[in-house]
């Protein structure tokens, strides 16, 4: 049975500024299940910053709930906030390691004050330092650290008060594709390892589609779809969500061809262009093969992609079918009946 | 020795007093110092934790001291001494002397000093501070253990400052009654025309003023990172 580990209801927060009221998030309500993955995704300005910021505290909502782990974050008194904090770890696009501490004094900073001996201390951040592969540099000041080491030791500073969540704002943006790539598979083994329910904020679908289970699209501070992530790739059903999952693929390269007019895109009196989907059950050729052969017209890949989404197919194919009218027709029907989602252009 | 009193022939006849004006200095500005210092990391920390944003916001404390110290500050030190006459004699029972002197040069250095600490406590990034709030860590943690110690070096260059800045008020203070070296370079510099005294005067302020920066240097190099 999936349990929420963070459930924000009808959250919304205003920022009054000098120019009035800005309304960063509006009437948001997500839950958040233990141990997932989850993503939101957003243009600049969308209010995913603030939504996560919500879910510390680090902004307190202007009205709704948040509730991490069972308890509402509102309600509690400064000191249970701090204590709560401490299960609730976060990471930054731009780090902020502590520049006058060494990487082993960076991770054991969190556990200031903690009932431990401090040799304990000492070992728990050498093997969070292990964990995240830096055991080497332990005594190294960040200064002297690459961007993709640095996240890795802000990720065994999130980790070491053995937090239920870990937020991540943009922790990848500053990174070169490579380094992303590493520190999402840090991210994927830590959620496997310890179990830990990952909230992750970007920009970049291919973030999403790398490592998280579930998505929520964001724009203009609402979150306007919600979905496993390869669902949101199949089938975006708003416009925002189709943008991103275009933005994945060269597929928005075709569109702009058309806008354009470009020769490439010239059509016979007897051709037409068509959009065709195919998800996992489907995404085999031989149904357009079949299809054609079937109906009696010819088909003419113009632009196919096909992409592993949680392990399973999505394909795209923009074709351009030639024949008479009524044949078209069936073919499309026929298509469409073995759930191929098709869009004539 | 020969040599010295050779070239500072007024040296050998007033070594006592000279040797008493160095030690009112170094107690004016060691007294006036620590007490400015304390106040000033004080006040320089409030100005950074209440003003708008801050981890401890509260716009009417901060304005207050915003407006108080700023209204000292533009006051001139000479000045500064008289009015607080009254105040000096309540506190210290003296208005001369080394005793009568630490009130307004604490008066006069805290204020500027609170705001120099509020300048070099705020280079540290904000980002810094927002990712310890999230790690649980309360406002006065926050302080000891990000604001001031991340802003060491910065706080040590404005010390520095600070301490030329009072020993050059230290010495302005000789003026009025407060003894040391400024006093001395004007009674016997000065008053009975003995020029080697009042160069002598110079260097010992001159080294004074070294060591305060050597001091300065090494511990911002030693923190820098
Ligand atoms: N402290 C603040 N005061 C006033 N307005 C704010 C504040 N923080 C955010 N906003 C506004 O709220 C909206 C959402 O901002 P937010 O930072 O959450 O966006 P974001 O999706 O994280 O964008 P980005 O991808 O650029 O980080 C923006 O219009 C922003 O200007
Ligand atoms: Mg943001």
């Amino acid at each position: 049975m999936a349990v929420n580990m963070i459930s924000l209801k009808n959250v919304s927060k205003i920022f009054a500024t000098k120019y009035g009221n800005v309304r960063a998030i509006h009437n948001v309500n997500v839950d958040i299940v233990e141990s997932e993955i989850f993503g939101i995704i957003g243009h600049s300005g969308a209010g995913k910053s603030t939504l996560i910021r919500c879910i510390n505290l680090l902004e307190a909502p202007t009205s709704g709930s948040v509730v991490v782990d069972g308890e509402d974050m509102t309600t509690l008194s400064k000191k249970a906030l701090c204590d709560k904090r401490k299960k609730i770890g976060m990471i930054f696009q731009h780090f902020y390691l502590m520049p006058s501490r060494t990487v082993l004094q960076n991770v054991m900073l969190p556990l200031k004050g903690a009932n431990m001996p401090k040799h304990e201390k000492v070992k728990k951040a050498e093997d969070l330092l292990n964990l995240v592969g830096l055991s080497h540099r332990v005594s190294a000041y960040p200064s002297a650290l690459s961007g993709g080491e640095k996240q890795r030791v802000a990720i065994a500073r999130a980790l070491a008060n053995d937090p239920n969540v870990l937020l991540c704002d943009e922790a990848t943006s500053a990174l070169d594709p490579q380094t992303t790539t590493s520190i999402l598979n840090l991210l994927k083994e830590v959620n496997a390892k310890l179990g830990i329910t990952i909230v992750l904020i970007t920009h970049e679908m291919a973030v999403i589609k790398e490592i998280c289970d579930r998505v929520a699209v964001m724009e203009g501070g609402e979150i306007k779809e919600l979905g496993t992530v390869f669902d949101v790739f199949a089938t975006p059903q708003s416009d925002v969500g189709r943008e991103f999952v275009a933005s994945t693929t060269s597929l928005h390269k075709v569109y702009e061809l058309i806008e354009k007019n470009s020769p490439l895109t010239q059509l016979a009196s007897d051709e037409i262009l068509v959009k065709l989907a195919f998800t996992a059950n489907n995404a085999q050729e031989t149904l357009l093969h079949d299809a054609a052969t079937r109906f009696g017209i010819k088909t003419n890949i113009f632009f196919g992609n096909v992409e592993f989404i949680q392990g399973k197919p999505i394909g795209n194919l923009v074709v351009i079918v030639k024949g008479p009218q009524e044949n078209i027709d069936n073919a499309l029907n026929y298509l469409q009946e073995n759930e191929v989602s098709v869009k004539v252009l | 020795m020969e040599f010295v009193y050779n070239h500072f022939p007024n040296l050998e006849r007033s070594a006592d007093q000279l040797l008493q004006s160095l030690v009112q200095t170094l107690q004016m500005v060691f007294g006036s110092g620590v007490i400015s210092f304390c106040l000033g990391i004080f006040f320089g920390v409030c100005l950074v934790v209440m003003r708008r944003g801050g981890i401890l916001q509260n716009i009417i404390l901060y304005t207050v001291l915003e407006k108080t110290i700023n209204v000292i500050r533009s006051v001139p030190f000479l000045i500064l001494i008289i009015i607080l006459i009254p105040l000096t004699r309540l506190i210290m029972g003296t208005t001369i002397g080394v005793q009568g002197a630490i009130v307004p040069l604490v008066i006069g250095t805290a204020p500027f000093f609170s705001r120099q600490v509020e300048t070099a406590i705020s280079e540290v990034d904000d980002g810094l501070v927002e990712a310890s709030v999230a790690m649980g860590m309360s406002p006065l943690m926050i302080i000891w253990r990000v604001y001031l110690r991340e802003s060491i070096p910065a706080l040590a260059r404005v010390t520095q400052i600070t301490t030329i800045n009072l020993i050059s008020l230290v010495t302005l203070a000789g003026a009025v009654g407060a003894g040391g070296l400024g006093d001395f370079a004007i009674r016997f510099g000065h008053m009975h025309g003995m020029r080697d005294l009042m160069w002598i005067t110079i260097a010992i302020i001159l080294v004074m003023v070294s060591i305060v920066q050597g001091l300065g240097n090494i511990v911002i190099k030693k923190t820098t990172r």
